[in-house]
């Protein structure tokens, strides 16, 4: 059963009651929170993906709760509560639903570590994924975000998480994080693209997250090979420009970037070699996502 | 090279990557440092012999910059706990 089978209300009802939990990828969230943003948030975003029943083990349980004391109603606050400790700061109460989000990849990255989790977005075509390791601001998302509409599979938007057993990456499909322009211009780009609420002054500007096709929250226990490690960097008005990078630097910069190399040790070393020794390693730079759409697709058929 | 030093090697034409099992560090090498590497976790203790293995594999003439390349390499790797001293 899926969320959008619940009757109107029902989300809301079982995030105020004992708890709704969502599968995504291949985590079950235990999801509470008395805020109606919240509520509103889920209800959109996740209405195709499948609820777990009863029976099912719930790997994270994320509490999305009031501000405590004078926080509950003076400047009101929303907080993370895991495991009866709170992780984050608390956070002004309109910025409920985006914490939600955050804290469930907090979830993953801090505890998941029978993967090797990357801060990359990851799109697949034709059973090979593209590894789109970026900091912050690089652009990343608003190109995840274009390309699943034109194609692409989303695997995930911010964290890579590679099979520590097999090298295949697992998808999470969860909502993309779009931040300031890149929600106009996904907008303009996807027409009839659904974005939640936009929150304002959050510490990365004004944030929305898009609803993932529905095709893609239903093929997302489907892994698939790493082919492809491109880093993409946005530049007003330049030409689209792919050029290959050396392996050794792609893979020091994969490490750089990743939530738990470190603590992987040699397993790491390993798995990420791997990876980087079945791929091709690219710098892309672009300015408008059509350049990059054709780039990528050009990708895919060259190197099936 | 230090004891407790154990590397493992990845390589990419001629670009290498070692790991470094104590400490977890991860290590980029060119050709030179990576040859440097292996001559002394082969056993290596010598910088004459390191200079002359080192003028050997890359048809290195002139012994006096290649000395001072190496010494250069095994420095970096003494600054990284990798090397603990060189036999002269």
């Amino acid at each position: 059963m899926i969320v959008s089978a619940l009757p109107p209300g029902g989300v809301d009802d079982r995030l105020r009651a004992d708890g709704l939990v969502i599968r995504t990828g291949p985590f079950n969230f235990r999801i509470d929170s008395p805020i109606r943003s919240v509520a509103e948030g889920v209800a959109l975003l996740y209405a195709d993906y499948p609820m777990a029943d009863d029976s099912e083990f719930v790997d994270f349980s994320v509490t999305i709760g009031h501000g405590s004391g004078l926080h509950r109603w003076f400047r009101p606050q929303a907080r993370f509560i895991y495991d009866g400790d709170s992780p984050f700061e608390p956070l002004p109460a309109n910025h409920a639903h985006p914490l939600l989000e955050w804290a469930m990849n907090w979830c993953i990255s801090s505890q998941a570590h029978q993967y090797l989790i990357l801060h990359a977005a990851v799109i697949e075509h034709s059973g090979g994924a593209v590894v789109l390791p970026a900091p912050p601001g690089s652009g990343k998302s608003t190109l995840c975000a274009g390309l699943i509409h034109r194609g692409w599979r989303l695997m995930s938007d911010e964290l890579a998480m590679i099979s520590l057993y097999d090298g295949c990456i697992v998808p999470l499909a969860r909502p993309v994080s779009l931040k300031n322009e890149s929600i106009d211009i996904i907008r303009r780009y996807v027409p009839g693209a659904v974005l939640s609420r936009e929150t304002p002054d959050t510490s990365k500007g004004t944030v929305a997250h898009l609803k993932v096709p529905a095709e893609q929250v239903r093929r997302a226990n489907e892994p698939a090979v790493p082919r492809w490690v491109v880093f993409p960097r946005y530049v007003a008005g330049a030409p689209p420009r792919l050029t290959p990078r050396p392996k050794a630097d792609s893979m020091f910069e994969l490490a750089r970037n990743a939530f738990n190399y470190s603590l992987l040790g040699l397993t790491g070393f390993e798995v990420l070699g791997d990876v980087i020794t079945s791929c091709d390693c690219y710098d892309f730079e672009y300015s408008e996502l059509d350049d990059a759409v054709a780039t990528f697709d050009r990708l895919a058929t060259a190197h099936p | 090279m230090n004891p407790l030093v154990q590397l493992h090697w990845r390589q990419w034409e001629d670009e290498w990557l070692v790991f470094e099992r104590a400490s977890g560090r991860t290590h980029q090498m060119n050709s030179l440092s990576a040859f440097v590497a292996m001559s002394l976790e082969n056993g290596e203790s010598s910088l004459d012999a390191l200079v002359d293995q080192v003028s050997g594999q890359f048809d290195l003439a002139d012994s006096a910059q290649t000395r001072i390349a190496v010494l250069a390499v095994v420095r970096q790797f003494e600054d990284l706990g990798l090397v603990i001293a060189l036999e002269a």
